[in-house]
């Protein structure tokens, strides 16, 4: 009988909640079963019993590490829906912040995969680097984690001294915090490319502040079933690498 | 490409043996919507656990928004130390 080695859902070698069964011929993995679910928070059940000014925080806390890329999803879906054009500099905004998340983001996954084969100084390097762009970010938006940056029409805060990138405009935040964007009735699809692959976001309106149906299809949905297939033929040692290369994350699968 | 489609009943047929990718979405939906797919009677839940009935979308709808998703998305009763009505 060949050996079943289950591990997690909760293991010293993973950093969140799932479970993957290798079914081995001596040090080749056979087979592999991957379950999921043990972060399921339902926020799309929760999105439709909020509105939208309270889902826009919701759908940011999708995802601990690409939080941004949700509410731009989710912003350009009511954008869409209430037919909106963002200002230039707004769009500016949300570039730059994209892109310090997708910056930081690979910063992670690139330390975690060397950090994963052994290679402890190449680690430490990423992180210290990743680190930088944290700072940035935290300089732009006061948090280091759930930015708070986009909001259906534009941006929550303004970035006034580029060469520094620092310090909000009070005056201006207030000024967009009063305009309120009325959502009519429709559908809305939107998709980005987010750090770990493409994002899907649906949102479907009735005309009312609370969402019918909102559907977040993250990039680790579609990629973890393929690490079943990659692992076959492979040895049980290469397995942790082949699953890191695909910087999975569970807090956005379960949603 | 989007397609937008409706099914008379909560069934459908399986794309996932021509279109593996498509095998944890048709999971997901069965455990949102209770929609079930033709011939993967037998696969397991995706998000959901156990004895959990499938549909938690739909058998959940009318819920107020001040109850715990928690308390109505497992088969178990709900935390002693909860009010918030037994499982739906």
């Amino acid at each position: 009988m060949s050996p079943v080695i289950p591990i997690g859902p909760y293991h010293p070698a993973l950093e969140e909640p799932y479970n993957i069964e290798l079914v081995c011929d001596g040090e080749a993995v056979r087979e592999a079963h991957i379950t999921v679910g043990f972060n399921f928070r339902a926020i799309e059940w929760l999105a439709v019993r909020k509105n939208y000014t309270q889902d826009l925080a919701l759908v940011e806390r999708v995802c601990g590490i690409c939080s941004n890329v949700h509410t731009l999803t989710f912003s350009r879906a009511l954008e869409q829906l209430a037919g909106v054009e963002v200002p230039a500099r707004a769009q500016h905004i949300r570039v730059i912040v994209h892109e310090a998340e997708r910056l930081h983001s690979h910063h992670l996954w690139a330390g975690v995969a060397a950090e994963v084969i052994g290679f402890q100084t190449l680690f430490m390097t990423c992180f210290a680097l990743r680190e930088k762009v944290m700072d940035m970010l935290e300089a732009v938006s006061d948090n280091r984690v759930n930015y708070a940056m986009n909001k259906p029409g534009g941006v929550t805060r303004d970035i006034v001294d580029p060469g520094m990138v620092a310090a909000t405009a009070r005056a201006i935040r207030t000024a967009m915090e009063r305009e309120i964007i009325p959502i009519p009735g429709g559908e809305a699809c939107v998709r980005i490319e987010g750090p770990r692959g493409e994002v899907f976001c649906y949102v479907a309106s009735d005309g009312s502040d609370v969402p019918l149906r909102v559907r977040i299809r993250t990039p680790t949905f579609q990629n973890m079933p393929t690490v079943a297939l990659m692992v076959r033929g492979q040895t049980l040692a290469d397995v942790p690498l082949i699953q890191a290369s695909i910087d999975p994350c569970y807090s956005c699968t379960d949603r | 490409m989007n397609i937008a489609t409706t099914v008379p009943e909560a069934r459908a047929e399986s794309i996932a043996d021509i279109w593996p990718a498509a095998d944890w979405a048709e999971r997901e939906a069965r455990d949102h919507y209770a929609l079930e797919f033709a011939g993967r009677d037998g696969s397991p839940a995706l998000m959901l656990r156990g004895e959990d009935e499938p549909g938690l979308f739909t058998r959940t709808q009318e819920l107020r928004r001040d109850v715990d998703p928690a308390d109505a998305a497992h088969a178990e009763a709900p935390r002693a130390d909860t009010d918030a009505g037994g499982p739906v």
